[in-house]
């Protein structure tokens, strides 16, 4: 067999194995998309009310965005389960432009990433681009930090004060877990409690232990369900938090923008006719539009 | 060649023969095997050719008068598409090699033919998030098994003759950041590990283990607040209780990482691991010491109680972790032997401690350009400078500009990394794989974490000198001095080696397996491997031969990071091989 014959074989090979794996994929362009009938959208294992498995089968406000692009465009959705690592920067090259270092796997559309002009512009510290392999675009939503309190236990007291004397939860690692540890010179650092998610800080909440649970609103809303009339939920206190809200968009890899700009085109379409804010209060979670419809409108 | 044969009429044997009939013929490794490593030079049963840790071969029958005719007798590559840093030492035993490799890979090799005999590829999860490379430093041998980590944090027991999975036990748990890169230790019959954990919501631990068996023996968590346990039962709580050098919480997920393994002492019955560095990664949050992050820990193996601790980076700022390896050695000093022990820190301090107690006796800087502290007080604790610690995003950086910047030396990535460092028994210097580097760190408002708006912090990793990074320097560690230094352009990442034959053996990310000169540092060998060495060499013989192994095969964590590192690597390629060396008779 001469090299090149055997190397085509190869290839063939490695595409028959291709096919044969599921959820082996690498991104791609919009024709190859549409010619597949699928398209792959990365979203975060484990993440609801945003993207998890429920009953054996993909659930949440991102993967009902996804099925719902993916009807739009005439295809199947299919789905790569991201880990989250240590920084989004390092989720666009996970899941979009390179694949993570095990397996080299990527998706067609991340969901989930930050719509922020500042950051998609970022640099490093040598001044080069952070994130030049990827084009972020697309804004559904517009996700924001609030606090619920138990005010049977909070009273009247609106402002962080009250945290010196009463234990509050937050997911560690998140901007409240570093907020609430470091404000005040560090007074309330003693009645910060960890929790490796915000979730098992609202069970200790509707448990009585805690009196507040700082974190995302679309997950304090999902988390409590049917909640209590003493728990509310708003931004009081968290005036000095550097950054409230911040919107939600998509990213692709950086050379396949007809496929961003089609995947876009039905985002907007969805925002605009009230198909996004179905999928989000399908989940009981308020739907704030990203910050571009506000100067639209 | 004969002992080849015999090791494969063993395996048949094995295969339809009793389990009594085999082991007369091949005991397999003992504890005492593992303990008089450091002097049986037939073998390396071991990880750091001996529990000490010393990396020093009695052996010189290759010399500084014939180094230059070494040469390459065969190469093995690790195969398949899997490539990435090889940071494996090798282990020798009844003429087969047993190496691992990138992705939980491990291989038996005919040390005669450079034939491979079996290989094991761990299966690993979807999902896993190995932070820094996917590597795997060694594998250690006891009775019939050869056992190794893996990335999924996975410690798999594999008999030695047919490489099929004997026992397998999980470390820790993969979706809650935990994995295992470091070579398990042997110590009275019991496999002791420690784990590798990303930054948050982990705590560090020491686990004995029956090595036969995989069953638990005892464990020892890192961090001040959580309980041991020993054959089940309650076992005292490190650092008495929590909240002494914690604040609130914090100590539940302190991080404090075993992420490089440990050695041991037979002299003094104790068992040295390091620990990395405190969660979360700003200071500011977590006034205290935060022990036992940064710390080297000496730990009994028969109860797994923390017998003395030595904080090398107390209230850790700069992210430098504190698993380098602690190597024991004596000296004599006015008519008393002193039973010490030494540790070159990512902090860039080089420690001489008293190994019965971890009292401090000397230290001194390995790195040039230091910043972040001004020296070593009298106990060994560091004269910290506050200019150069990392701000505070609770009051920097929230208003979405750049916090202050500061540069700090050494770099997180370390004076010196995980590559260990070799002491020789004849000069009595410790030989150190150092970097010489800095890092600009602030808070970095523009960030993200999961979906949510995130402080991250921001690094950058620059060059100290204009000519090298990688500096190997010989260290008395008597009169704390640097006796010579080698210079290499790009960063160290490599284990040292030290023979008898008044050599010292090391690889680098160009490629070349050099051999130094011990007491003047003169490059008297080198020979391109073709990709980066960033691994362990060992030395053994046979048939009144010495040969001289190392793995090639570049990657690690520089390769990670860009800027103007990566200019001094860029044309570095990937590989996987092992290589052996020896004299061709004349």
């Amino acid at each position: 067999m001469s090299f090149i014959r055997m190397s085509l074989w190869l290839h063939a090979l490695c595409l028959v194995m291709a096919f044969a794996i599921a959820n082996t994929a690498h991104a791609r362009k919009y024709d190859d998309v549409i010619k597949s009938q699928y398209i792959e959208f990365a979203v975060y294992r484990d993440f609801p009310p945003y993207s998890f498995i429920k009953d054996g089968q993909p659930a949440g406000i991102d993967v009902e965005i996804g099925k719902h692009i993916a009807s739009e465009m005439g295809v199947e959705p299919r789905w790569l389960w991201m880990t989250a690592d240590e920084t989004v920067d390092d989720d666009l090259r996970n899941a979009v432009w390179k694949g993570s270092v095990v397996d080299r796997k990527v998706a067609d559309v991340m969901l989930r990433v930050p719509y922020d002009r500042e950051y998609s512009y970022a640099q490093d510290g040598y001044g080069l681009p952070r994130n030049d392999m990827v084009v972020m675009l697309a804004p559904y939503h517009k996700e924001s930090w609030k606090l619920v309190r138990d005010i049977s236990k909070t009273g009247k007291v609106r402002n962080l004060a009250i945290f010196q004397y009463q234990a509050i939860g937050v997911e560690i690692d998140s901007l409240p877990d570093f907020f609430l540890v470091g404000t005040l010179q560090g007074r309330l650092r003693e009645n910060v409690h960890h929790y490796s998610t915000v979730f098992a800080a609202l069970t200790d909440l509707k448990a009585g232990k805690l009196s507040a649970v700082a974190g995302m609103r679309s997950q304090l809303e999902w988390g409590l369900d049917n909640k209590p009339s003493n728990f509310d939920i708003d931004d009081d206190g968290l005036e000095a938090l550097g950054h409230k809200s911040w919107d939600i968009g998509i990213a692709i890899k950086d050379s396949y923008r007809q496929l961003a700009y089609a995947v876009d085109a039905v985002i907007s379409s969805m925002v605009e006719n009230g198909e996004m804010e179905k999928i989000f209060s399908h989940y009981r979670v308020s739907y704030e539009r990203p910050s571009m419809y506000d100067v639209e409108s | 060649m004969k002992i080849t044969c015999m090791a494969r009429s063993v395996s048949i044997a094995a295969a339809v023969a009793t389990i009594s009939f085999s082991s007369l013929l091949n005991a397999g490794v003992t504890d005492k095997d593992i303990l008089n490593d450091a002097t049986t030079t037939g073998d390396v049963v071991s990880y750091g050719l001996g529990p000490q840790g010393q990396r020093y071969s009695p052996l010189k029958i290759v010399n500084t008068k014939n180094v230059k005719s070494l040469s390459p007798i065969w190469s093995f590559s690790f195969g398949g598409e899997k490539q990435r840093g090889q940071e494996s030492q090798p282990l020798i035993k009844d003429g087969v090699m047993y190496v691992t490799a990138s992705y939980s890979r491990i291989y038996a090799v005919d040390i005669a033919t450079g034939e491979e005999l079996w290989q094991y590829d761990a299966r690993l999860p979807d999902g896993i998030m190995p932070c820094c490379d996917v590597v795997n430093r060694g594998a250690a041998l006891y009775g019939d098994l050869v056992i190794f980590g893996t990335l999924d944090a996975k410690l798999v027991a594999l008999d030695i003759k047919t490489g099929k999975p004997v026992w397998r036990k999980t470390v820790g748990d993969y979706q809650a950041g935990y994995s295992m890169t470091a070579a398990p230790l042997i110590v009275k019959g019991m496999v002791i590990t420690g784990v590798s954990g990303g930054e948050f919501g982990i705590v560090g631990k020491v686990e004995a283990r029956d090595a036969k068996t995989g069953e638990m023996i005892w464990s020892r968590p890192t961090v001040e607040g959580h309980m041991g346990y020993l054959r089940g039962k309650e076992n005292g709580i490190t650092g008495g209780k929590a909240g002494k050098t914690w604040p609130g919480d914090m100590w539940k997920t302190g991080g404090a990482a075993t992420w490089l393994g440990g050695t041991y002492d037979p002299e003094v019955d104790l068992l040295f691991f390091g620990t990395g560095n405190p969660a979360p990664w700003n200071s500011h949050l977590r006034p205290g010491d935060n022990l036992y992050s940064a710390s080297r820990l000496a730990i009994d193996p028969d109860t797994g109680k923390i017998v003395w601790h030595f904080q090398t980076t107390p209230h850790d700022g700069w992210d430098f972790d504190g698993v380098n390896e602690l190597v024991s050695f004596n000296y004599k000093q006015g008519g008393k032997t002193i039973q010490a022990a030494a540790t070159a820190d990512r902090n860039g301090f080089f420690y001489v401690l008293d190994r019965t107690n971890g009292k401090f006796i000397r230290g001194l800087p390995f790195i040039k350009q230091m910043t972040w502290a001004k020296g070593l007080n009298k106990d060994g604790t560091p004269i910290f400078d506050e200019e150069m610690r990392p701000g505070n995003p609770a009051t920097t950086g929230t208003d979405g500009k750049k916090g202050k910047s500061v540069f700090a030396v050494p770099s997180f990535l370390g004076g010196k990394n995980w590559m260990p460092m070799a002491y020789s028994q004849d000069t009595g210097y410790f030989y150190v794989p150092s970097n010489e580097w800095g890092m600009d760190i602030w808070n970095e408002p523009v960030s993200y974490k999961k979906g949510a708006a995130y402080l991250g912090s921001g690094f950058t990793i620059r060059p100290i000198f204009d000519d090298h990074i990688g500096s190997l320097k010989a260290i008395d560690p008597v009169s704390g001095t640097v006796k010579w230094e080698f210079k290499n352009n790009a960063p160290l990442w490599g284990g040292v080696l030290a023979t008898a034959g008044n050599l010292v053996f090391m690889g680098n990310p160009e490629g070349y397996l050099m051999a130094f000169d011990a007491k003047t540092g003169e490059v008297l060998y080198k020979f391109n491997t073709g990709s980066g060495i960033v691994s362990s060499p060992i030395t053994w013989d046979k048939d009144g031969e010495q040969y001289v192994t190392i793995v090639s095969g570049w990657g690690g964590a520089i390769p990670l990071w860009g800027g103007e590192v990566a200019k001094r690597i860029k044309n570095l390629n990937q590989g996987g091989s092992v290589w052996t060396f020896k004299i061709p008779k004349s």
